[in-house]
């Protein structure tokens, strides 16, 4: 086995691949970190591109784009809230309150530190333990699925606000969202009110770019009057205030790494749980592994106001997941998400299907495949440099050249999804609608992860229905039972701490 | 009663309306012959989201009634005089959000780039740029910026707009 190891290692640093490797990264970082662009339609576009290119060359290609997009998208959510990829959607909330204090470097040295740590631990896992943690996916049924569904909504409802059933309220307006269209079980139109466009369903896309950019942009924009006004009743002679802000990319020192290992560990751990089912994927990941980390850590209560913590349990656990991830689709030939099935498609282009046999068939192809997913964060690493530098940069423009920027960006980005103008209306609606959600503490994270997690919620809790005859069946399996009553205890005790602070505050404010 | 308090108790009952109205519309959803459960049928997972969603909206209204004084909830009578109405137009979130409605509702008949071009130019004005030399530069970078990457880069067919519109689009790309 570690002869193949050496062997996989070999191929990766061949000057060919190594340049395959880092410009998949590069490209993928840019292209994650851009509003409008995501890391299924940088893959989607490559692939037709691999077919040229040998096997071996296209899936270190693909490894490249997926890890860069990933990590990238990280980098757009700490400098301007605006989470490039939906795995960075809770790296945002404690990188941009960094970014506000004037942390930017800082909180991105921790997500790319974070992010190369939890992807070497999924890489590990995938390459020693990779068919026994096939065997354990495979123990998931569709209750299970239903059960870690409703976990991640659970958990995304109860991390960001101090009203936790604000934040259910929104995530159940994503599940109805979701529902729009031809349903998933049995093909009836839903909520389509006539309209033939509303048969595909509304898109995600369309709906994560209003509520995250367009809102984004619309909140900046009310500040920048706001602080005007402010500024004309001074009658104060200088400008307007820009909103600019000094960037200084800064790595986290050692003391922080050895403080955090244990954070670190427990949040690879989850991700790499989490990716590993099918299906999943690297969001519920990240938002398990900030969840678990806002509950163990000692700074618990300081997870939302801005602490490196924050920021790096969710990279670390979304990064391992990109190795969990890789588990059911090279042993199984289970793709784990969209963008495994796109590479599932890539493999498929050159004659092959991932699976036990391809283990056997194309031996240097799968310990390339375990190489790439270490020596892809070294790429990450050095492509992080520039990359944050140039966005950085960018972040210190004026908010009157970023914010055209941002619009003119996501609305085509928007469209460039189906060549459809309606998810522009989309989007422009999602951008009021989570503008206003948002001014009333209603959290938007949740309405968007919902929006990912209602069809798979949908049909695993309508695939239980049809395969068990009653409830009671259902109730037998343990990992089931384990996980609602997990979930249920993540909500119930954010609302049992709310109002145990609000009490607080009634007991310590002053007597009128 | 805070501002924020008052207005999501307004939106509660929004919701508690939008519930209603949407559970009438999930009760049209058709069922299947093919699915002979009743537990399974389409209309199941929509109905019992609005079901929880009426639900947790009744508990908002119930938490913030009971904080707050009924006169609290009226508009107050000068909501809609003369001196309010011309404070919206110095709101720059509302011309801007009217200035991208329109290049929401109109763009596919202009042109992609052409209406880019012309949003980009006003936003940068209402965003108080005076400078013309940098808001023209500006606009004109960041469109061929755009263009080339989801033109040439990702080959994204962008909307060439109707009638002369689209003889002026085809010139450019």
């Amino acid at each position: 086995m570690f002869s193949s190891i050496f062997l996989g290692f070999a191929t990766v640093f061949e000057l060919h691949y190594f340049f395959m490797l880092f410009l998949g990264t590069f490209i993928g970082m840019l292209g994650g970190a851009t509003p409008g662009i995501s890391s299924g339609m940088i893959i989607i576009l490559t692939v037709p591109l691999t077919y040229t290119m040998d096997a071996t060359s296209a899936m270190i290609l693909l490894i490249g784009l997926y890890v860069g997009a990933v990590v990238g998208g990280s980098i757009t959510a700490i400098l301007f809230n605006i989470p490039g990829s939906p795995e960075s959607i809770s790296t945002s909330l404690d990188g941009n309150k960094m970014a506000k204090l004037g942390k930017s470097g800082e909180a991105l040295g921790v997500s790319i530190i974070s992010s190369t740590i939890g992807g070497i631990f999924g890489a590990i896992v995938l390459l020693f333990v990779a068919p026994q943690l096939a065997n354990v996916a495979l123990t998931f049924g569709p209750p299970e699925y239903f059960a870690l569904a409703f976990l991640g909504i659970m958990a995304i409802s109860s991390i960001e606000t101090k009203e936790p059933h604000k934040g259910l309220i929104a995530a159940l307006i994503g599940l109805l969202i979701s529902t729009v269209g031809t349903g998933n079980v049995a093909a009836v139109e839903r909520f389509t009110f006539g309209i033939p466009i509303l048969s595909g369903g509304i898109n995600f896309v369309a709906v994560f770019l209003g509520c995250f950019a367009l809102t984004e942009v619309f909140k900046q924009i009310k500040l920048i009057d706001l602080l005007r006004n402010i500024k004309n009743k001074e009658k104060s002679e200088e400008l307007p205030i820009d909103l600019r802000r000094r960037f200084v990319f800064i790595l986290p020192s050692f003391k922080f790494l050895k403080n955090s290992w244990r954070l670190l560990l427990r949040s690879s751990i989850v991700g790499v749980i989490i990716g590993i089912i099918p299906g999943i994927g690297a969001t519920t990941a990240a938002i398990m592994g900030y969840n678990v980390e806002k509950r163990f850590s000692k700074k618990s209560k300081m997870f939302g106001t801005g602490i490196p913590e924050g920021v790096a349990a969710p990279e670390a656990a979304n990064n391992a997941a990109c190795g969990g991830v890789m588990v059911p689709f090279l042993t199984l030939g289970i793709p784990g998400g969209g963008v495994t099935a796109i590479m599932l498609g890539a493999l498929m282009l050159h004659g092959l299907r991932p699976g036990p046999l391809l283990f056997f068939q194309q031996h240097k192809l799968m310990y390339a495949i375990f190489a790439t997913e270490f020596v892809v964060y070294c790429c990450m690493f050095i492509s992080a440099i520039f990359v944050c530098y140039i966005w950085g940069k960018i972040s210190t423009f004026s908010y009157r050249f970023l914010a055209p920027f941002i619009i003119i960006f996501s609305v085509i980005g928007a469209f460039s999804i189906r060549n459809v103008w309606f998810d522009v209306i989309v989007l422009f609606i999602s951008g009021i609608i989570g503008y206003i959600l948002e001014q009333f503490n209603y959290p938007i994270g949740p309405l968007v992860i919902a929006m990912i997690l209602g069809p798979i919620a949908e049909s695993s809790f309508n695939r239980s229905l049809i395969i068990y005859d009653s409830f009671v069946e259902v109730l037998k399996r343990p990992i089931f039972i384990v996980l609602i009553v997990l979930s249920l205890a993540i909500f119930f005790s954010a609302i049992i701490n709310n109002i145990g602070k609000a009490k607080k505050d009634n007991v310590n404010s002053p007597q009128t | 009663m805070d501002r924020i308090s008052k207005y999501s108790f307004y939106l509660a009952i929004f919701f508690l309306i939008f519930c209603i109205i949407f559970y009438f519309e999930a009760l049209k959803i058709p069922k299947t012959e093919l699915i002979a459960s009743m537990s399974s049928a389409p209309d199941l997972w929509p109905k019992s989201l609005l079901i929880l969603l009426f639900v947790f909206n009744v508990y908002t209204l119930i938490k913030y009634f009971r904080k707050i004084e009924i006169s609290e909830l009226i508009p107050g009578k000068n909501i809609l005089n003369y001196k309010n109405i011309k404070n919206l137009k110095k709101n720059k979130l509302l011309v801007v959000l009217v200035l991208i409605g329109i290049y929401v509702f109109t763009a596919n008949y202009f042109g992609v780039l052409l209406s880019s071009f012309l949003l980009i130019i006003t936003l940068i004005n209402v965003l108080e740029e005076k400078r013309l030399s940098v808001i023209v530069i500006y606009s004109i970078l960041l469109i061929f910026f755009t263009g080339f990457i989801f033109l040439k880069i990702l080959y994204i067919p962008l909307p060439r707009g109707m009638g002369i519109f689209r003889n002026i689009s085809l010139f450019f790309y």
